[in-house]
């Protein structure tokens, strides 16, 4: 009903436009699109926000009960509270809590849910307790919340607000719980009526069932509580009516009624809407009233009310859903379909408004585009031109012929001039004036005159053309233009017809669109390229001026003086009388273009073949449109159809810059600025992290043990309005190079990670393509295994060089025993070989020499042969004496069997020295065998230094010193004799004192020989040879051959001192 | 006691050669007669019980048993047997041990043929080579 005391305040810029009931939709995935149906009341045509229903049912996976409640939690999530329990939607999923964890509490059915301010999720039980849900966990009302609560509400500061059995209102501000109720107000403990309540006991006496003598005030079960702009708290009863608080006092409010309040909705100017079960009531500031209440609701038992972000109201009756605005009430006519009730109601954070009922939740969403058909009064789905007037009214012609005019909700047909036989190819006016041409009738043109429609038609018999226009364009100077099918283009100027064809210059006589720049230059599209007409003259672009097709649809100027061209090929623009193609267009806009119109917000609107498109201009003007630069509308945007039709205009921009569309199903239009509004971002957040199938706390610091192979993070974008077109992207810094290609996945598998940090990043888009730059983010660790932690690696390399070196310590060892084994053996063989040579040799020369001795013995004494034999005989006799020298040598070591000092000590007698010379052989420390080889090589070396004392140093001493150390062995031979000539020393004189034969032989055995002498002071010979290589092991095969031991042992040796004296 | 006309020797030595020059020289002398020759003990054990020579060369130096150890055989078979050891070298502590274990003499092989002869005659004769010229040996032989 008309209600003159509609309240001004209520913004008009959305409200309701007409709105028919439209089924058989179910084609359509998910969403069953359904228009809210509504009796138009009277409605504004300016208001154009549409909603598309879609609901879930139990067959969408709705877990089922009556919804009491709906709330949405700041990630995003849908709360719905039902006679189930508490279920949690995302847009795709439901998920019902079954149990409040931590606590042990089980979620029974849900009488309210609230969403604060501060993060909370606050749920009122029908057993009157009250749960809040943070972070993942639950936890239970406490202290003066625990028990008794009967509503839920909402301050003003968006904080929650509890009405309690015993205690009145309670306010709930970080952490803690206000009443705010006055203590005296509050219900009194058996048996006292002091204010000193004890409160645990009244709030027991409750859970224990006992029927309490008294509430607190109101002495009422509270059903709704909620506080109005001005701050006072209101209270609705179950049956005494409403009640506020002031300064702690409950007082009632108006004249108490007997009908229950089922909810309270805090309005402007501090009004309240009260709904009840007897229909709707307003407080208007000082009394309850039924003013401004539209008569569908004054009997209507009302269950919930919400105010959108629009200041509409939404009221849920137990026989719909009614929208009140300021036009008045519309009735959801969809009924039928919902089973009518509808007992919960919330408006999400994207606009979107829920309803719930007894089998599930609706979800009304705001579309771009509203769109008209055959059941909004339109004659046809298919039209083709559209022209909006100056008075708003909307000229359109269906494709099968007639012309009719739209405005409001009413849709009119023009009979007049024939129009309802004919087809209208094209419509154009200014002022009060529509022009129309058409298929057969030539140009008609309408004039409104004082409510009625005066027709004057143009033909062939009058000037024009052809009786075919296809295209009309009137201009700023009066002028109409008439485009023809075939016969050229007319100029229709003070009543007269100048007509042009090709051989004006028209590159065709077939005109498909007109249009007029802002400078008054014309511009004709024709099928053979685009024609301009300035100051008279013509001049054709073509193919080849940079047309994508010469076959040209539309033409639309902008604003700024760009000339948009449709073509068959794609869009293209005029700039400067030279063409550009955009560059970077996407398929769409390579498609044959039929209409462009400019909104006021800088996009261009377009039909293609196929789409409709939303295009930034500035984009296309430069460097090409991005991703955000362009939209498709679709389906679920509100069109019907998207193909765009080929005619002069089937795209237009209306006064208020509404931009119109013919498509092939329906006359869609759409507020530019409606669409422009960006919708909330996706709201992103990891859901679960498993590892090997077994989930993982989300929460705090994640290390992975390396053994675990599989981690699986779920995550989700939430975005209630268009749930399945949320996309997302993820990368995982330490392991993908790059972001993952845009998917609708929701979860990100990694296997086999190696050990090391990692961060993983998800974003979301919504359904706008928009990818919010919030991103959720998981760092985690993997722990290596033992084995592959660094320490453990370099263990193992250390290890290993170890293992490497004590073998090759082994290996050298071993070789060097081997070695010296060897030369043991080789001397040895050796020797055996030159002692058996040297045996063979000499007694074969001795036989000789015997034999030679007694043929010699029977030659005659004179005979000339006996002396060169006798020569003979002596050079064997020499070799004889050599070879048995030798041998003596070499037998010394093996078959002597005399030890080094008794060897060397016989030495002076076999040199058989004559002269007086005191020789002792001193020995030191105890005596070691020597190995084989040394031993030879030291006896000689030693023979000789005592050879060349004796034979030549005419010393009176001569002394040899044994000395066996364990690290050492060292001989020394002394003389004070004449000394060496001390460049004889260095030069060693081969062969007669045999200096160097000494020092090589001491070298080969791995001794260090030294001379020392002066002369006239005596001559020293020295020869030290390390332990190890001097003596015959003594040590079993064990640790001591790894290492050589520092210090060498050092042994107490007694000395020991021979002497011999040589006569 | 009347010349025997030929002294009957047995010369026992590991190398053909040096028998072969022994061979020669006892040959070449009229009173002289080789009657056998042996390349180890076993064989100058075996030659010298078929043979029962006058005299028997000895060589000292021998592969297997020694000739001291031999003429240690021989001589608890025969202790009558007269034998003279050979050697290439002197100054050998085995010479000491071969004249203390019975040895007549010894005689280094490079001696001229004539000084090798008369030992022989010597001992033959039953006169016992004087220690000292012995020693002198020794010494003159290792100025040589």
């Amino acid at each position: 009903m008309k209600s003159s005391s509609r309240n001004s305040n209520i913004s008009r810029r959305e409200g309701f436009a007409s709105r028919r009931v439209f089924s058989g939709l179910a084609l359509a995935f998910l969403a069953a699109g359904l228009f809210l149906p509504l009796a138009a009341a009277n409605d504004t045509e300016g208001a154009l926000s549409h909603y598309i229903r879609d609901r879930w049912g139990t067959d969408k996976g709705f877990p089922g009960g009556t919804v009491s409640s709906i709330a949405q939690t700041a990630d995003g999530y849908l709360w719905i509270g039902t006679e189930e329990g508490l279920i949690r939607f995302d847009g795709l999923n439901f998920h019902l809590f079954e149990q409040a964890t931590p606590t042990s509490v089980a979620l029974g059915p849900v009488q309210g849910l609230m969403a604060d301010a501060q993060g909370n999720l606050w749920i009122l039980l029908q057993s009157t307790q009250i749960l809040r849900y943070r972070n993942g966990k639950f936890e239970l009302g406490r202290e003066e919340a625990e028990f008794g609560i009967t509503s839920l509400g909402r301050r003003k500061d968006a904080t929650v607000l509890f009405s309690s059995l015993a205690l009145g209102a309670i306010a709930y501000h970080d952490g803690n719980f206000e009443t705010l109720t006055s203590p005296s107000e509050r219900a009194p403990s058996e048996g006292t009526a002091t204010t000193e309540t004890d409160t645990r006991s009244t709030r027991l006496s409750w859970a224990i069932g006992f029927r309490p003598q008294r509430f607190a005030e109101p002495n009422a079960t509270v059903t709704a509580i909620t506080e109005t702009s001005d701050g006072k708290v209101w209270l609705g009863t179950r049956d005494k009516g409403l009640f506020y608080l002031s300064q702690g006092r409950v007082l009632p409010a108006g004249t108490r009624f007997s009908e229950r309040i089922n909810c309270l909705l805090a309005w402007q100017n501090s009004e309240l809407w009260i709904g009840t079960d007897d229909g709707l009531l307003r407080w208007n500031g000082t009394q309850i009233t039924s003013d401004g209440v539209p008569s569908a609701l004054l009997h209507r038992q009302v269950l919930s009310l919400i105010g959108d972000r629009n200041f509409n109201v939404w009221v849920a009756t137990s026989e719909g859903l009614v929208h009140l605005d300021g036009a008045g009430a519309l009735l959801d006519q969809d009924s039928p379909h919902t089973g009518g009730k509808i007992t919960a109601l919330f408006e999400d954070r994207e606009g979107n408004v829920w309803a719930g009922g007894p089998a599930g939740i609706q979800r009304l969403h705001v579309s771009a585009f509203v769109t008209y058909s055959v059941p909004d009064g339109l004659p046809s789905a298919s039209n083709g031109p559209v022209y909006v007037d100056e008075e708003g009214r909307t000229w359109f012609a269906p494709l099968a012929g007639g012309l009719y005019w739209k405005k409001g909700g009413q849709v009119g047909r023009v009979t007049e001039a024939g129009l309802s036989h004919d087809v209208v190819y094209s419509i154009d006016g200014r002022g009060s004036e529509v022009w129309v041409g058409r298929e057969r009738g030539g140009l008609t043109v309408l004039r409104r005159t004082e409510g009625s429609l005066t027709a004057k038609t143009y033909t062939k018999a009058d000037g024009l053309a052809q009786d075919g226009v296809y295209a009309v364009h009137v201009s700023r100077d009066g002028t109409v233009w008439a485009g023809t099918l075939s016969g050229g283009l007319s100029a229709l100027k003070n009543g007269r017809f100048t007509n042009y064809t090709t051989e004006n210059g028209l590159p065709s006589n077939s005109v498909s669109s007109i249009a007029e720049s802002p400078d008054g230059t014309m511009w004709f599209a024709t099928p053979n390229g685009l024609s301009r007409l300035s100051d008279g003259r013509w001049h054709v672009f073509t193919a080849q001026d940079g047309l994508p097709s010469a076959d040209l649809n539309c033409v639309t100027p902008d604003s700024a003086g760009t000339l948009w061209i449709g073509s068959s090929a794609g869009i293209a623009f005029l700039v400067a009388n030279q063409v550009y193609v955009p560059p970077g267009l996407p398929g769409t806009l390579q498609e044959p273009v039929f209409g462009i119109a400019e909104d006021k917000g800088g996009w261009l609107w377009i039909a293609t073949a196929g789409h409709v498109v939303r295009a930034k201009r500035s984009t296309l003007l430069g460097s090409g449109p991005g991703v955000a630069d362009l939209r498709e509308y679709g389906l679920t945007d509100g069109l019907l159809g998207t193909e765009g039709m080929k005619r002069q205009q089937s795209v237009f921009a209306d006064m208020h810059g509404y931009i119109w569309f013919s498509l092939n199903r329906g006359l869609s239009v759409v507020d530019p600025t409606q669409a422009e509004r960006s919708s909330a971002p996706a709201l992103v957040h990891l859901e679960s992290i498993s590892v090997d199938g077994s989930p993982v706390d989300p929460q705090g610091p994640l290390r992975i043990s390396s053994a675990r192979q599989r981690i699986a993070i779920s995550y989700a974008g939430l975005s209630l309005s268009n749930a399945e077109r949320v996309r997302y992207r993820y990368k995982l810094d330490g392991f993908d190079r790059d972001w993952s290609e845009p998917s609708t996945t929701r979860t990100a598998i990694y296997t086999n990670l190696s050990p090391g940090t990692y961060k993983f990043h998800v974003i979301a888009s919504n359904s706008d393509a928009l990818w919010n730059s919030a991103e959720a983010a998981l760092p985690f660790a993997i722990d290596p295994l033992w084995w592959q932690t660094w320490w453990a690696r370099l263990t193992a390399v250390l290890a290993a060089a170890l293992l490497g070196f004590a073998f090759y310590r082994s290996r050298m060892v071993r070789m060097a025993r081997q070695y010296s084994i060897r030369m043991e053996e080789r001397v040895a063989e050796r020797t055996r070989i030159a002692q058996d040579l040297h045996d063979t040799l000499l007694q074969g020369v001795l036989s000789a020499s015997m034999q030679l001795h007694v043929a010699v013995d029977t030659l005659p004494e004179d005979s000339p042969a006996r002396p060169k034999l006798q020569r003979t005989l002596e050079l064997m006799g020499q070799v004889v004496k050599e070879g048995r020298d030798t041998l003596r040598g070499l037998r010394s070591s093996a078959e002597w069997n005399s030890d080094l000092q008794s060897s060397l000590a016989k030495i002076p007698q076999e040199l058989g020295s004559l002269a007086e010379i005191n020789f002792r052989l001193i020995v030191e420390g105890e005596p070691l065998p020597l190995r084989g080889g040394i031993h030879d090589e030291v006896y000689r070396i030693g023979r000789e230094a005592l050879a060349n004392a004796f034979r030549h140093s005419r010393a009176r001493n001569i002394d040899v010193l044994l000395e066996y150390q364990a690290d050492h062995f060292r001989v020394l031979v002394n003389d004070d004799g004449c000394g060496i000539d001390a460049h004889i020393l260095q030069s060693g004189r081969e062969g007669h004192w045999g200096l160097s034969g000494m020092r090589a032989r001491a070298e080969r055995i791995g001794g260090k020989f030294r001379v020392l002498s002066r002369p006239q002071a005596g001559t020293e010979v020295e020869l030290c040879v390390p332990g190890s290589i001097a003596f015959v092991s003594q040590h079993p095969d064990g640790l001591s051959k790894w290492f050589r031991r520092f210090p060498p042992r050092r042994k107490n040796m007694p000395r020991k001192s021979t002497n011999e004296r040589t006569p | 006691m009347t010349d025997n006309p030929r002294i009957r020797i047995l010369s026992v030595d590991d190398h053909p050669l040096l028998r072969e020059g022994l061979a020669t020289i006892i040959n070449s002398q009229p009173n002289m007669e080789l009657v056998g020759q042996a390349a180890n003990a076993h064989e100058a054990l075996q030659q010298f019980r078929r043979l029962h020579p006058d005299i028997t060369l000895m060589d000292l130096r021998m592969p297997g048993k020694s000739g001291i150890e031999a003429m240690i055989d021989i001589r608890s078979e025969f202790p009558d047997a007269r034998i003279i050891v050979l050697t290439t070298f002197d100054g050998d502590l085995d010479v000491q041990r071969a004249l203390e274990a019975g040895a007549r003499a010894y005689l280094l092989k490079s001696m001229p043929p004539r000084e090798l002869v008369e030992v022989i005659r010597q001992v033959h004769a039953g006169k016992e080579p004087n220690p000292q010229e012995i020693a002198a040996n020794l010494r003159s032989n290792s100025q040589a």
